[in-house]
């Protein structure tokens, strides 16, 4: 077996038993990330000498006869939203090309209190806005099964480098759909938490009520294992929470599987709808009780998301503004600092988005927009509340098609908007969801969404791993 | 809805600098998902409240007390200041 082909466990036994060492394994990755990166493009940075570095460490460990968790040894890369202390970190934005973490990350902390090695900094769409990484600033992400389409975004670069076999996992953000999308599109599996179940310390915001960092991998194991080691509550995130850690048992057996109709109407494209129908299908047949429900007002989503997360969007951004760091440009007077550095600095979809949001914010539309929209937020949550009464886990697909091709939809931004229609929902309602592959639609991906109440990743990943059992 | 003097207010309010085809481009796109948005006027919403945050949360707060600093990060972010003078951040006058 190739060394880039084990899974975090299997990496961890090896490494025990001396079958290879972590410089050896980082030093494989880094050989990939070489050949690949000239077709896929999903790292903006590569640190070699610091991962060698991160991989002696474990070696040594391991030498040493000391104890060494699961994570320790495994490569990952990390999407460039997310703070690496003394590594750049733009945002896939030019008004951050040359600003440098000054802290780490809790998430990433965590990964490196266990002693996971990272290999690199993932390229997205700009501030994560978008849906197919093609916003990003600085150059294309390219979908490993498909090299004329898109990996999906924002966390493009993190999904294709984990299918692209250039590291083992990698974080993303997820506020509209952007970890489960790219994860649908570039077959992998990739789980956007309840809201708070991560810290958001160190990940540059885009909507603080709806972006969660996630793990990206090839398997639901993987997946845990990470989720494990980032999630909890941290004092530097007051939004985050705590998780009940009591162990769940949860079987197809013995649960109910809701399968909202608006979610498989006229958008949804042939062969992703079989393919989908047939998992559901199999789910059944290992004695899931599958019921049709109802999430009423699914049709609202997208404008509500899009009013909501470019609305706090617009307060997010309001930081960047040529003074403390980033992008700064030379100007006459003050208000010259602001909309020059501003100007020069964001792109276009950025630019888009603050203003839609500053406009939904502004006198006299505020009522009308942003107040009506979050009390649409509310409606939207209920049906989910509603349909956990009588269902455990909610089946749909993740994107209504497979990757497009690059440049098909970065003209029309509302046809790109689209892309995210049935992962919103679900960051509105602050739910948490898994994508996982379960076909191919040709040679392009197609990942189903399993969704489930507040806090129940563990019965997420419970029926994904049964399922990838069965498929 | 939106017109030109719109797009220019808005734009002075985000602080962004816009060039003329910029404005126009922007003036399209915001009309039309603006048009899309309208979709929420079949909402009644009267009995609803807003969702504002992710979940139920309350406000927090801690007792007004220094904390720990880390100098070397402190350094660290002195160290990206665009313009500084001594110890001090560098800003245009705002008088």
């Amino acid at each position: 077996m190739e060394l880039h082909q084990f899974s975090i466990k299997q990496i961890h036994q090896h490494l025990l038993q001396k079958d290879f060492s972590a410089r050896e394994l980082v030093g494989h990755y880094l050989g990939i990330i070489k050949k690949e990166e000239l077709k896929i493009g999903a790292f903006l940075s590569v640190s070699d000498s610091l991962a060698l570095e991160q991989a002696d460490v474990v070696d040594e460990k391991i030498k040493q006869g000391q104890e060494i968790s699961w994570l320790a040894g495994a490569p990952c890369a990390i999407k460039d939203a997310i703070l690496v202390e003394g590594q750049k970190c733009t945002a896939g934005s030019r008004i951050l090309e040359n600003y440098f973490a000054p802290y780490d990350a809790t998430c990433v902390a965590e990964l490196k209190k266990q002693g996971a090695i990272i290999l690199g900094k993932t390229n997205l769409d700009e501030f994560a806005m978008g849906s197919s990484t093609e916003h990003s600033a600085f150059q294309i992400t390219r979908n490993p099964h498909d090299l004329t389409r898109v990996p999906g975004g924002t966390s493009g670069g993190s999904a294709a480098a984990v299918a692209a076999n250039e590291c083992v996992f990698a974080l993303g953000s997820d506020t509209g759909g952007s970890i489960r999308q790219p994860a649908s599109f570039c077959g992998v599996v990739g789980l956007k938490p309840t809201y708070g179940a991560v810290s958001r310390y160190g990940l540059i915001a885009h909507a603080s009520s709806l972006d969660q960092v996630g793990p990206l991998a090839k398997t639901t194991e993987d997946c845990q294992i990470i989720f494990n080691t980032i999630k909890g509550k941290d004092e530097n995130d007051a939004t985050s929470a705590d998780m009940d850690n009591s162990s769940v048992n949860i079987d197809l057996k013995n649960v109910k599987i809701g399968i909202p109709q608006e979610y498989f109407g006229e958008g949804l494209e042939k062969e992703t709808r079989a393919i989908i129908e047939g998992v559901i299908k199999k789910a059944q047949k290992a004695g899931a009780e599958i019921r049709k429900i109802s999430l009423p007002h699914s049709k609202y989503a997208l404008a509500c998301y899009y009013l909501v997360s470019t609305s706090e969007a617009s307060a997010n951004l309001a930081r960047f503004d040529g003074i403390k760091y980033g992008l700064s440009q030379e100007a006459n007077d003050l208000a010259e600092v602001y909309l020059k550095s501003r100007g020069h600095g964001f792109g276009s979809e950025v630019k888009r988005r603050i203003m839609l949001g500053t406009f939904a914010l502004s006198s006299g539309y505020y009522e009308a927009f942003y107040t009506k929209a979050q009390k649409v937020r509310t409606l939207i949550k209920q049906d989910f509340d509603k349909a956990f009464e009588q269902v455990d886990f909610i089946f749909t697909p993740v994107s209504p098609f497979p990757a497009f091709k690059i440049g098909e939809k970065i003209d029309d931004p509302l046809k790109m908007y689209l892309s995210d229609i049935l992962t919103v929902p679900i960051s509105l309602a602050g739910v948490p969801a898994l994508s996982l592959p379960v076909g191919k639609d040709g040679h392009l991906p197609v990942g189903l969404q399993i969704i489930s109440r507040p806090f129940n990743e563990k019965g997420i990943f419970q029926i994904a791993q049964q399922l990838e059992k069965i498929l | 809805m939106i017109d030109k003097k719109l797009v220019e207010n808005v734009a002075r309010l985000a602080r962004l600098e816009l060039s003329d085809a910029e404005r126009t481009k922007i003036q399209r796109e915001l009309s039309a998902i603006l048009d899309y948005v309208a979709l929420l006027n079949e909402v009644d919403v009267s009995a609803v409240a807003p969702f504002y945050a992710g979940r139920d949360l309350f406000n927090v707060t801690r007792a007004d007390q220094v904390t720990d600093r880390d100098e070397q990060v402190t350094q660290k972010i002195k160290n990206q200041f665009p313009h500084q003078e001594g110890t001090f951040l560098k800003v245009k006058e705002i008088f």
